[in-house]
């Protein structure tokens, strides 16, 4: 596999953004990249610390995979090996992956490495089985930007089913936490089990985005009183109850991780993790498509539990006001599977506002790079008023090469 | 409406005996001079306390009303009656919708807060159920077949419930303790069990006998008894009667196990009747034999 792959060209890509979706499309096809400059004129040069825990990841789940750093760290080669997911004897115990994420990476929500995983787990040639753990790994959502472990189990996991990826998948939540001030540790742990693996993801077409009919939430609180999550509750149903009145936001209160020490004033021998609360909105229209909005407290505190409910619903009707079937934080997790789709044109209506972000044109970029061929774009009047765009998007038809003789 | 209708009329009729309007007019100004007098009253009092709490408007209406109309004293009262109605109390009744405890919420939130994806086929469900209750005609039949059930079972185990309220000062209609226990064990008789769950499986010989031969000498003293009265019991069930075996049964032996003789104690036993069964010839009696075991 590897002398075979050294023979492929290698893709050159620079600089340090979109780097998972980078090294998930290479993983996918299966090519080789280089990536350089990587924070070349940063004072602090180099991959971060959570960049290269996700490299360890890929690592974990793939067989024969050959990472290349240069000295300074602004050059990466990947070359990708087969998605092995949790196979026996590859850093699996007991048919898990146990990975930690340290310290260091507490900036990012777990989510950051949940999702890419979760679009990698379809094309494995076996069961995926992650259990991520340690003190960098916060299951709310993040200051970053990143959405809550809630919102990829309620909003991310359930577009699977569009793609015929329903059966056995679980996101468990073991602990939560919530986003750590600098220095200190979360303690979360979040287990994936992505147990339905297909030859090739079925062909999307979602042109209608229905009507929303309800909206469901979980309102979370790690180590703080339970009414936090109440006045959440409250004051998001005050606004969102006259626009659907099917409305349940679900609590959750939990004790804040404890985490093994070694410091010196800690006789027990454990700290314990972050605390905070937040809440997890999503609405469901009438045709399945899903909108999610996520709000955490942030780490240094100062803002009531009112406000952190308020705002939460507020973006979700921002997220439903931008209109399209698919909304923002899952768009690149649709387009990438319908781009690993069978040779067939696939159809998704998305909005402008979700349509013009950043990731989702980088993505339609790189996945001609890697290969693909161009996205169609087609005007559709919609909802909006400023009109919904029809994304037309051929599948490489490569699919799973692990399960290609099965 | 109708009672402008009804004024019409009696003013129609009115205007038929005064065909001048001075009589009108004139019971008008007696009706200003009582009004005057009232406010005389009035004024004097308020001038020594306090002013009364009045309404002005009405008077007002009435007055024009009674100018308009031309009315009589006697239909001004009607109307004062009727204007009653302004000070009703409104009830405004409150309820949050979130403080509505709902049945399904508990449900809704294991399949919402469970680790799986939730999906939203959680919800139709509930809309079948409601579909079926409002088909009336449907859900008087489910209840027929139900109370027609309950009639067949409570029918089957009156006995029952007559023996045992025989004791209890108040007898019921549903069956308890003993008589419960009773009552199930018919039920599973009469879907196929093998025989009641009552029936003591081992006892001594010498004490079934007995048992056998009291049911028979009772059931044998009811028969007289009834024949002596004149009453015509059920007939009796031929062969099923304790102590007699039932001819036309088969016996039931187990698979693979040798069909003649008596295998006891991991030895064959053959008797007498079996070894001339099994020979065959030389026999006296041959057809006995042959009729005895297959």
């Amino acid at each position: 596999m590897a002398t075979e792959d050294s023979h492929q060209p290698l893709i050159q890509f620079t600089g340090h953004r979109h780097l998972t979706t980078r090294l998930l499309l290479a993983t996918l096809t299966g090519r080789p990249v280089r990536i350089s400059q990587i924070r070349s004129t940063s004072t602090n040069p180099g991959l971060t610390r959570h960049e290269t825990n996700f490299i360890r990841l890929l690592d974990a789940v793939t067989n024969g995979a050959q990472i290349q750093f240069s000295m300074t760290g602004t050059t990466l080669v990947y070359r990708p090996g087969l998605i092995t997911g949790s196979a026996e004897g590859l850093g699996a115990a007991g048919g898990v992956i146990r990975h930690e994420i340290p310290r260091e990476c507490a900036k990012r929500g777990v989510s950051w490495w949940l999702v890419p995983l979760c679009v990698m787990a379809p094309f494995s040639k076996g069961n995926v089985n992650v259990t991520f753990f340690g003190e960098g790994c916060v299951t709310s959502s993040t200051p970053s930007g990143d959405i809550s472990a809630d919102t990829v189990r309620t909003a991310i996991l359930p577009l699977y089913k569009s793609f015929g990826v329903e059966r056995n998948i679980e996101l468990r939540i073991l602990k939560r936490s919530c986003s750590p001030q600098a220095g200190k540790g979360a303690g979360g742990e979040v287990q994936l089990v992505f147990n339905h693996q297909v030859r090739l993801p079925k062909t999307l077409h979602l042109m209608n985005p229905g009507r929303v009919k309800k909206i469901r939430g979980v309102a979370y609180c790690v180590e703080v009183p339970k009414t936090n999550n109440e006045r959440m509750i409250h004051e998001a149903r005050g606004v969102l109850n006259k626009f659907v009145p099917d409305t349940y936001i679900f609590s959750d209160a939990s004790p804040a991780p404890l985490i093994p020490t070694n410091q010196k004033g800690q006789a027990s021998g454990k700290v314990k993790g972050a605390v905070g609360f937040g809440l997890s909105l999503v609405a469901e229209s009438s045709t399945g498509c899903i909108y999610s909005a996520d709000v955490c407290s942030p780490p240094e505190g100062g803002v009531p539990a009112d406000e952190i409910g308020r705002q939460c619903a507020h973006q979700l009707l921002e997220k439903i006001s931008q209109a399209g079937c698919v909304e923002s934080v899952a768009a690149q997790t649709v387009l990438m599977l319908m781009a690993m789709g069978s040779e067939d044109v696939g159809r998704v209506g998305l909005g402008r506002d979700v349509l013009a972000s950043e990731e989702v044109i980088q993505l339609a970029r790189d996945s001609k790079a890697f290969g693909g061929s161009g996205w169609g774009f087609r005007d559709n009047g919609g909802e909006n008023e400023r009109g919904e765009v029809v994304v037309s998007v051929v599948g490489r038809g490569v699919g799973n090469v692990g399960r290609k003789v099965a | 409406m109708a009672p402008s209708l009804g004024k019409r009329k009696r003013i129609s009729r009115k205007d038929l005996e005064w065909p001048s309007p001075s009589p009108s007019l004139s019971s008008d100004s007696g009706d200003c001079e009582g009004e005057d007098v009232q406010a005389i009253f009035r004024r004097a009092f308020e001038g020594k306390f306090k002013p009364l709490p009045t309404e002005h408007k009405k008077p007002k209406i009435e007055d024009k009303e009674v100018v308009q109309d031309k009315e009589t004293e006697d239909d001004d009262s009607d109307w004062s009656g009727l204007s009653d109605e302004e000070d009703e109390v409104e009830v405004v009744e409150f309820k949050d919708a979130r403080l509505d405890p709902d049945e399904d919420s508990r449900a809704e939130m294991k399949a919402f807060m469970s680790s799986k994806p939730p999906t939203s086929t959680s919800a139709p469900s509930k809309s079948l159920t409601v579909k079926k209750k409002q088909d009336d005609s449907e859900l008087s039949e489910v209840t027929n077949l139900k109370n027609d059930q309950a009639l067949q079972k409570l029918l089957r185990e009156s006995h029952l419930l007559s023996t045992s309220s025989s004791g209890t000062s108040t007898p019921s209609l549903s069956a308890t303790g003993i008589a419960r226990h009773k009552s199930t064990d018919l039920h599973l008789q009469s879907l196929g069990a093998k025989g009641s769950v009552f029936t003591q499986k081992k006892m001594p010989m010498a004490q079934r006998k007995h048992m056998v031969q009291k049911a028979r000498t009772t059931e044998e003293k009811r028969r007289a008894a009834a024949k002596e009265a004149g009453i015509i019991l059920e007939r009796p069930t031929m062969g099923t009667s304790a102590g007699k075996r039932d001819a036309n049964r088969k016996r039931e032996q187990a698979v693979g196990l040798p069909s003649v003789g008596k295998f006891r104690g991991g030895t064959l036993s053959l008797s007498k009747k079996d070894v001339r069964s099994i020979t065959g010839g030389g026999s006296k009696d041959k057809g006995k034999a042959k009729k005895g075991r297959r």
